[in-house]
């Protein structure tokens, strides 16, 4: 039983009686007298069971976007019912205006937009929907809470968006030109055209000059129809908190931003999120809007508190292709992960594919290495500074070790990992 | 979608769980409601009870007060006895009764409500009356009553405890034999000597006065009880107690017991100078016991959510510099500062060759040279900030982290 501030007011009300004749005899009479119009009003009230609901969520956004869902009352009774409604999302979908009053009559039908500004992305469930329905008398209400499943998609705010066209623009560049520098191993025919100064020497078609009777010169393009296998670490070493989001935030910006590019380019890409076991392929992504897909299926998955298990992730690459890949890695760049766990898998992946390994700076530890002004701060700025060091080390090693490492604060992440795609298409390495 | 299109495909949901009868009726089925009730009942009960022991007359003399100093076993015998004992608090009562025939007045005053007036009221009442006064311990007020009796000593507290022989010829006193103990002594007035009969009288009090004094003049006796405890609950069935007051009270068909009160004096009324209070009207008062269910009801009506709390699942994330601040306070409990400051070096060395442009493999006095050359600095201080500075506390240690800082940021890129 819900009062409402009627029956507040009837109360207040009900002191007249007893400051006129005051004696305990009428006070009791009066409070009597209240509580029982207040029950008869409230037995007299419809339940909130004959009152139906349906919950339909706007379309997906983006994070930083807005979205709706309609929220319709319908009501089955036979009465004309007074309701009170509270549309009840969890604080992260941003709910505004989701409280309703309204009046309807027997049967009748209500449909209210309840407007959501996300502040997280994933997959954001409704929450309850409690209705109150007022007595005759507005004395009381009566109350229920009532599950009406619906959710909201959120996809990631993808912010690395704003390079893209510029690297598609470089890679298309890639392909009109009529000759590449260098040959590289896997570069693809595409033409043949009349030699000018300052071609190679090397790319003269000796066969075809000989038909045509002028030098000819082979053009080559870059590879198409290559594979990209992003895999995704959302192990613990995920979770860390890197500026605005987690350390998995940004790694998922660069993935999307290599595979919108990749699929651009004409490769086909696989996106695998895993830790001690597979979480979420994507792929072969080939097809229109690389971007729609990835966003749509990164949108709700988060890091665990779980350790990475490197044999799983590496069988489940090896599992994906066949075929010789660029295989990314976005993993953090713990010297004992990577030691322990990571190379002793690596062996088949590098003798098949070639591999690189993207991980992301912590942006603190700079800021934290710059300042020595006391002697706790200096041994802070040591501690950030042999983080730092161990990590370039680690670098270089791997990259000694035919391992191609990005190593870079959250934002630029996406864009070096872009380039250094671009730069190992434009020389032919994959 | 449209929302026509999804209620057509989806349909509607509505509360599905047990309505407001259902629910009434499987709460009445739960053991929790029982024992509730149960606990209700008993606490109740225990209250009530208590409440009933409060509501009960303990005041000391009281003839319906059970307690050991009240006086109801006295009024139960003299009842049984056929005694018509009335008792009131009432002072027009209490004279009107006090002129009646055939009656003894018992007046019982231990709080001294009774006021001089009054006390002159009775003692007339019952000469006009020609009835019977029955006085316990009234001390110096004994005189407002009859000009014939007066009081002869007082003790305070410790009075007599003493067994006391009656020593008199008053049948009551002659009746009863010894009682224990008295706290006041009585004596007739000047002039009224052969009026006055006093009993139970012991060693050190005036001549000619007793506990138990009797005085009849006028057509009206008055008799003064040197002691209370003789007429208690406690105390009745000692000595001679019992047969002295059944003597002394039991004379006439009917007994008047008068507790005057307070509030029921000649005076009353008159008193007290208007305070603030005063012009409070009476229903102010209850304006402001009104505002409990008031407050109880507001409460009510704001304490109620609309709803549960909605859940959030939030992602699990990490603090990311943990592991750095955990490092550094072990490295400066350790007093780890040649490692400490070997990082900070190194990590500045590998900043200024790539700035300078110098191979990463050169030895850091070729760097130092360098870096003197570029910064106009001293190269002995160079040498110390880089290579030759060992601290000997965390002071210089911090000092040498400046100091190499200071060079860093000197040197621009060529």
């Amino acid at each position: 039983m819900i009062i409402t501030w009627r029956f507040v007011v009837l109360v207040a009300l009900a002191a007249i009686p007893v400051m006129v004749f005051p004696s305990w005899g009428t006070a009791g009479i009066a409070l009597a007298g209240v509580m029982l119009v207040a029950f008869i009003d409230w037995m007299a009230t419809a339940s909130p069971a004959t009152i139906r609901l349906q919950r339909t969520p706007g379309r997906r956004v983006r994070l930083g976007h807005e979205t709706d869902a309609t929220l319709t009352v319908i009501n089955a009774g036979t009465r004309a019912a007074s309701l009170h409604i509270r549309d009840a999302w969890p604080p992260s979908a941003g709910a505004e205006d989701n409280r309703l009053q309204v009046r309807l009559p027997a049967g009748g039908q209500h449909e209210h937009l309840t407007r959501l500004v996300p502040t997280r992305r994933g997959e954001l469930p409704a929450d309850l929907v409690t209705v109150r329905v007022a007595s005759p008398l507005r004395l009381c209400c009566r109350q229920q809470s009532v599950e009406v499943p619906a959710a909201i998609r959120v996809m990631p705010p993808f912010a690395s968006r704003r390079h893209l066209p510029s690297k598609l623009a470089r890679l298309r560049e890639l392909d009109g030109r009529t000759l590449l520098m260098t040959r590289g191993m896997g570069t693809e025919f595409d033409s043949l055209r009349e030699y000018v100064r300052g071609d190679d020497v090397r790319s003269i078609d000796w066969r075809a000059t000989a038909r045509a009777q002028h030098l000819m010169v082979k053009t080559w393009r870059p590879e198409r129809d290559r594979r990209v296998v992003i895999v995704l670490d959302s192990s613990r070493l995920a979770a860390r908190r890197m500026g605005d989001g987690t350390s998995f935030d940004a790694a998922m910006e660069a993935a999307m931003l290599l595979g919108a590019l990749a699929s651009g380019g004409g490769d086909r890409v696989d996106i695998l999120v895993a830790d001690a076991r597979v979480r979420r392929h994507i792929g072969p992504i080939s097809g229109s809007d690389p971007l729609g897909i990835m966003t749509n299926d990164l949108a709700d998955v988060f890091p665990e508190l779980i350790d990475a298990d490197w044999n799983e992730i590496v069988t489940q690459t090896l599992r994906l292709s066949t075929q010789r890949a660029f295989v990314v890695f976005l993993t953090a760049l713990d010297e004992r992960t990577i030691a322990q766990d990571m190379l002793p898998a690596l062996p088949v992946l590098r003798a098949r594919h070639r591999l690189a390994i993207a991980s992301v700076a912590d942006p603190d530890l700079g800021d934290l290495a710059a300042q020595v002004y006391s002697p706790a701060q200096v041994y802070r700025a040591a501690a950030a500074e042999h983080d730092l060091l161990t990590a370039r080390s680690l670098g270089h090693a791997l990259s000694d070790a035919g391992i191609h490492t990005v190593h870079a604060e959250p934002e630029d992440l996406a864009p070096q990992l872009a380039d250094l795609y671009i730069s190992l298409k434009a020389s032919g390495k994959l | 979608m449209s929302t026509s299109l999804d209620l057509a495909v989806r349909g509607t949901t509505a509360h599905t769980g047990p309505g407001r009868a259902d629910r009434l009726r499987s709460g009445s089925r739960a053991a929790a409601l029982w024992v509730t009730a149960a606990a209700v009942i008993l606490v109740t009960a225990i209250g009530g009870f208590f409440l009933s022991i409060l509501d009960e007359e303990t005041s000391a003399l009281h003839p319906e007060s059970v307690q050991p100093s009240g006086t109801k076993a006295l009024m139960d015998i003299l009842r049984e006895r056929g005694v018509e004992v009335t008792v009131t608090e009432s002072r027009q009562e209490a004279r009107t009764a006090a002129a009646a025939a055939d009656t003894t007045v018992l007046y019982i005053d231990l709080d001294a409500d009774g006021e001089t007036e009054t006390r002159k009221e009775i003692g007339e009442a019952v000469r006009s009356g020609g009835n019977s006064l029955v006085l316990a311990d009234p001390g110096y007020d004994v005189e407002d009553f009859t000009p014939a009796l007066r009081t002869a000593s007082y003790f305070e507290s410790d009075g007599q405890h003493e067994l006391l022989q009656p020593g008199c010829q008053a049948p009551a006193a002659a009746a009863a034999g010894q009682v224990r103990g008295a706290d006041g002594v009585y004596a007739a007035a000047p002039s009224y000597e052969d009026a006055v009969t006093t009993c139970y009288t012991f060693p050190g009090v005036p001549p000619g006065a007793g506990a138990y004094a009797r005085a009849e003049a006028d057509g009206a006796d008055v008799t003064v009880l040197g002691s209370q405890t003789w007429m208690t609950n406690a105390s009745l069935d000692e000595e001679g107690h019992a047969a002295l007051m059944l003597h002394t009270l039991g004379q006439h068909k009917n007994l008047v017991v008068y507790l005057p009160q307070a509030g029921d004096q000649p005076s009353a009324g008159e008193e007290e100078p208007p305070n603030a209070l005063t012009f409070v009207p009476p229903w102010f008062g209850v304006a402001l016991l009104w505002l409990i269910p008031l407050t109880a009801a507001l409460l009510w009506w704001r304490i109620r959510r609309f709803g549960p709390l909605a859940v959030e699942r939030l992602p699990v994330v990490v603090p990311p510099v943990e592991t750095v601040h955990g490092r550094a306070a072990l490295m400066q409990r350790a007093g780890a500062r040649t490692e400490s400051l070997h990082a900070l070096r190194t990590a500045s060395l590998l900043r200024i060759a790539a700035r300078l442009a110098r191979p990463s493999q050169e030895r850091p006095e070729q760097l130092c040279a360098a870096i003197a050359a570029h910064t106009g600095r001293d190269l002995a201080e160079v040498r110390y900030a880089y290579l030759e500075g060992a601290p000997a506390h965390d002071r210089q240690l911090s000092d040498i982290a400046v100091l190499i800082t200071a060079i860093e940021s000197e040197v621009s890129p060529t």
